[in-house]
């Protein structure tokens, strides 16, 4: 009877925990701004608590994961666009972020912020900025390859001595699908198609994640592959026998492909004001400042953003000649081609 | 109207709203029918649909074996360690599959995952690219950045070696290892299903099995044919989930229609085109139910009113006692053991850091997990009660699950997000709907052998002796059913627990949610972190489990005495 008496008890103290705690959750602030998130949590977060101490204005945000290839939130913000629930979309990169334009999600916002951005990297009209800059890079794996034997060149994956040995993560997605329509772009469909029947022929593998890539490389399972920067610094810091190259920086290569955190409004924001401020505060120097020096080491598109040595300059990076709407508008072929190639 | 044909009515009302609703208003308002038409004219489709058949059904019959045996040896058996047994068996549900497969293929040495390595080599910290002859400042600065790092922390070229415990070189990235992964994973669901079920076994059917049969053969005879239903029931509900993992596929580079839906709707952004994708496998589910069906066909459940519960009827001599417990170790050892030590590995066991970086997280899950999992008893009981051998039922009841599941989530957005049910959508309470949107099938699936099994004889009596129906079903149906109750709890509570491609969807601002943040973690290379948290879901999930065995034993040991 008193194991009863006691059970009972506690699930009634479970059952009021449980209301009190949800419905507590429930409570809105009278002054905050909801923001989604689909950069690294680890170190948008503190940037965001920096800014809820600077304003006092309450921060409520929405992480994306990487179960979603950082994605969802963008699927969420399409299905939203009715009845916006987000003021501020933080994405980690560029092309997501056009289609949320032409999908009309965005209101156009001129934030000071912007102006010392490079026009490249922000949107003519207003609808979206770009900062803080991630790049695409080839990560190896120092124990298998040397410095010497390394490659420059996208074109050099190719090279039958990988063969077998070099991974991506799946390419209709992410910033590998972004760097495929890159390619399509620059090179034309035909010169990108014959250069990815090679990459094939090659025995290039298919894995889940650029983080997979990373980890594969890292291991020695697969001796080379394209990530991003972020990947291969993560990696390099916590002991990997990794190093990355920035490929095709040489005179006539087609240089790499950047990857800027974008920032925009959404348009009918629920707290307009306060994303506002929100954007202003995203595009400063000084967040640009905290992210060169965080552990994902992005670098500054602000001029004058004082970056830590190991971090190199916007100017020093050779950037492919490709818009990023052209980039957007080669995706959905890209995509077709490159998904029924290597994905079967 | 009676109070009966008022729920009846609430019941199928509040289903056909919270799980059919949102997947009927994805499909109609994204139909188009050349999506469909291209499907089967496209070889390419055909053979990743071959895939994941192949995939589904090798991982439903592996649990099915996997999950019946080890139910038969812990409730049929008097070998030792029972209570210890059940518990450890279920842990491996708790881990999600994508951790499994990653914890496997470090296991046979593709250790992606710990291979942290320690020692310095000199020469590779100077393996910088400033001797390339590239000049630009890029190049330098980040030579600089790997000579730095590489002089304080790293490295050794890993020479990739087998472990010494693995015979000859595993190529794990195939279909069949995705089948041993995910089926490792996924047989406690079987295990779970049948075991409750035999516990509840009417006692003097078994005796009278005992009269006429030897042990073993009134156990394959009688028993198992029993509780045919309950084990194909396991055996759709893993093979639904195994065609719905991304994961594991994922990471065996295994490619599947799942992995196919998931381009098209998160890299084309062609919702059409990914929801006419899942048709074909919303087939092969409605063609199992028929088969199901058809094998259940007119066999009679039978009655629990003096259930079988903690019976022996088979009594082990020593060396198949050890056989048994060598059996269950083995399968425990690597369901369970091999993950969890490698979590345990990685952890460090630094959880005060984890707790501060994620300890909302996890009242976040835990809260809502226990929220949803009760509220979704209530609908789920009903709906077993009231269409118990509606056939036509169990096509719709299976419905929701057509939808991968962040399409289901584009889905409650265009049902929830307006201007009526704001409260709804603005707060965690379009969470909960969204899993009992998910999760409804599940738990129905898993009341409705139960309920088959409460002969009608007995409500009839209850009403006869003049107690309404409100007391049939509070005094009669829910205790019988306790065993059905608790299964169908737990299931959902761990299904919630784990979530994660509806909570990206419809999470509300500032809410996250524990598997959230432990693979928001785990990508971005914090396994650390990632790896306390996995080991918090784990506990979390195990608590309950516990506490519903303790209970189980505890009214073994109340039934026994009294009989005395």
């Amino acid at each position: 009877m008193v194991n009863k008496y006691l059970i009972g008890v506690f699930l009634i103290l479970l059952a009021l925990s449980t209301v009190y705690y949800l419905g507590n959750s429930m409570m809105p602030s009278k002054n905050e701004v909801v923001v989604y998130v689909s950069a690294d949590q680890d170190y948008s977060e503190p940037v965001l608590k920096d800014f809820e101490k600077q304003t006092g204005i309450k921060v409520k945000a929405v992480y994306d994961t990487e179960a979603s290839k950082t994605v969802g939130l963008v699927n969420r913000l399409i299905a939203e666009k009715d009845r916006p629930q987000a003021d501020v979309f933080w994405n980690n990169e560029l092309i997501r972020t056009i289609l949320l334009k032409e999908k009309g999600v965005l209101a156009p916002y001129n934030s000071p912020g912007a102006a010392g951005k490079p026009v490249e990297y922000k949107d003519p009209e207003g609808y979206w900025t770009g900062f803080s800059a991630r790049t695409r890079v080839i990560i190896y794996n120092t124990g298998y390859i040397s410095p010497a034997d390394a490659p420059e060149s996208l074109s050099d994956l190719k090279n039958p001595k990988w063969n077998g040995k070099v991974g991506i993560a799946n390419p209709a997605l992410g910033t590998t699908g972004d760097q495929v329509a890159a390619l399509f772009s620059l090179w034309g469909d035909d010169a990108a198609k014959g250069y990815f029947n090679q990459l094939k022929d090659n025995g290039v593998k298919v894995v889940d994640s650029n983080g997979m890539v990373k980890s594969q490389v890292a291991a020695g399972d697969l001796w080379l592959g394209l990530a991003d920067t972020d990947d291969a610094y993560g990696a390099i810091q916590s002991g990997k026998p990794v190093a990355m190259v920035f490929p095709d920086q040489k005179e006539g290569e087609i240089g790499t492909l950047m990857l800027p955190h974008s920032v925009m409004l959404i348009k009918g924001a629920p707290h307009e004001g306060n994303g506002k401020k929100l954007i202003d505060y995203l595009l400063s120097d000084q967040v640009e400042q905290m992210y060169a020096n965080s552990g994902i080491k992005t670098i500054p598109l602000g001029n004058g953003v004082q970056r830590p040595d190991n971090v190199p300059s916007l100017d020093s990076i050779k950037t492919m000649n490709v818009t990023q709407y052209e980039v957007y508008s080669s995706l959905n072929r890209s995509q077709d081609f490159i998904t029924r190639l290597l994905i079967n | 109207m009676s109070s009966r044909s008022w729920l009846k009515i609430i019941a199928i009302t509040s289903f056909l709203i919270l799980s059919v609703l949102p997947v009927a208003y994805m499909y109609v308002s994204s139909f188009n029918l050349s999506r469909y038409t291209w499907i089967f004219e496209d070889v390419r489709q055909q053979h990743m649909f071959e895939t994941t058949m192949i995939l589904g059904l090798g991982t439903a019959l592996l649990c099915i074996l996997l999950g019946v045996s080890i139910a038969v040896l812990l409730e049929y058996t008097d070998i030792p360690f029972k209570s210890c047994l059940s518990v450890l068996v279920i842990v491996s549900l708790l881990i999600p599959p994508y951790i499994m497969g990653i914890s496997f293929l470090s296991f046979i040495g593709k250790n992606w995952v710990t291979s942290e390595i320690k020692e310095p080599n000199p020469e590779v910290a100077s393996m910088v690219r400033r001797d390339r002859g590239i000049t630009n400042s890029a190049m330098n600065a980040a030579a600089l950045q790997n000579t730095l790092l590489n002089k304080t922390a790293v490295t050794m070229p890993p020479v990739q070696q087998k472990p010494w415990y693995i015979p000859y070189n595993i190529d794990p990235y195939n279909v069949q290892w995705a089948i041993v992964i995910l089926s490792l994973a996924l047989f406690p669901i079987v295990f779970l299903l049948t075991s409750f079920a035999l516990r509840n076994i009417d006692e003097r059917m078994i005796d009278a099995a005992l009269l006429l049969r030897k042990p073993l053969g009134a156990i394959w005879r009688v028993s198992l044919p029993m509780v045919l239903p309950q084990i194909l029931v396991g055996g759709l509900i893993v093979y639904i989930f195994a065609i719905s993992e991304l994961g594991v596929p994922s990471v065996m580079r295994v490619d599947t229609t799942t992995m196919e839906v998931f381009n098209h709707f998160t890299g084309f952004f062609d919702i059409s085109q990914a929801l006419a994708l899942t048709v074909p496998l919303a087939f092969s589910i409605a063609v199992l139910i028929l088969a199901a069906q058809l094998i259940i066909g007119k066999k009679p459940f039978f009655t629990v009113p003096s259930a079988a519960e903690g019976r022996v009827i088979l009594k082990l001599g020593k060396a198949q006692k050890a056989l048994g417990l060598g059996y269950i170790f083995a399968v425990i050892a690597v369901s369970s053991a091999m993950p969890l030590g490698i979590l345990l590995y990685n952890s460090g066991l630094a959880v005060l850091p984890a707790l501060e970086k994620a300890g909302d997280s996890i009242l976040n899950s835990l809260f809502l997990s226990i929220f949803c999992s009760t509220l979704i008893l209530v609908p789920s009981f009903f709906i077993a009660y009231f269409y118990k051998g509606v056939k036509w039922m169990d096509y719709l009841i299976l419905a929701p699950l057509i939808a991968p599941s962040a399409a289901l989530g584009i889905g409650m957005i265009g049902v929830w997000n307006n201007g009526y049910t704001a409260f709804v959508y603005g707060s965690f309470l379009v969470l909960a709907f969204g899993y009992l949107a998910r999760f409804l099938p599940f738990t129905i699936k898993t009341l409705e052998p139960f309920m088959a099994q409460v002969p009608a004889s007995v409500e009839e009596s209850g009403r006869l002796a003049g107690a309404s129906f409100t007391k049939t079903v509070s005094g009669i149906l829910a205790p019988l059913l306790k065993p059905g109750l608790l299964t169908a709890w737990l299931i959902a509570f761990i299904l919630c627990m784990r979530e994660l491609d509806l909570s990206v969807m419809l999470t509300p601002p500032g809410f996250q949610t524990l598997p959230n943040r432990i693979f928001t973690l785990y990508h971005y290379g914090d396994i650390r972190t990632s790896s306390v948290l996995s080991l918090f879901l784990v506990a979390i999930v195990v608590v309950p489990y516990i506490a519903i065995v303790f209970m189980s034993n505890a009214s073994k040991w109340h039934t026994s005495n009294s009989k005395k």
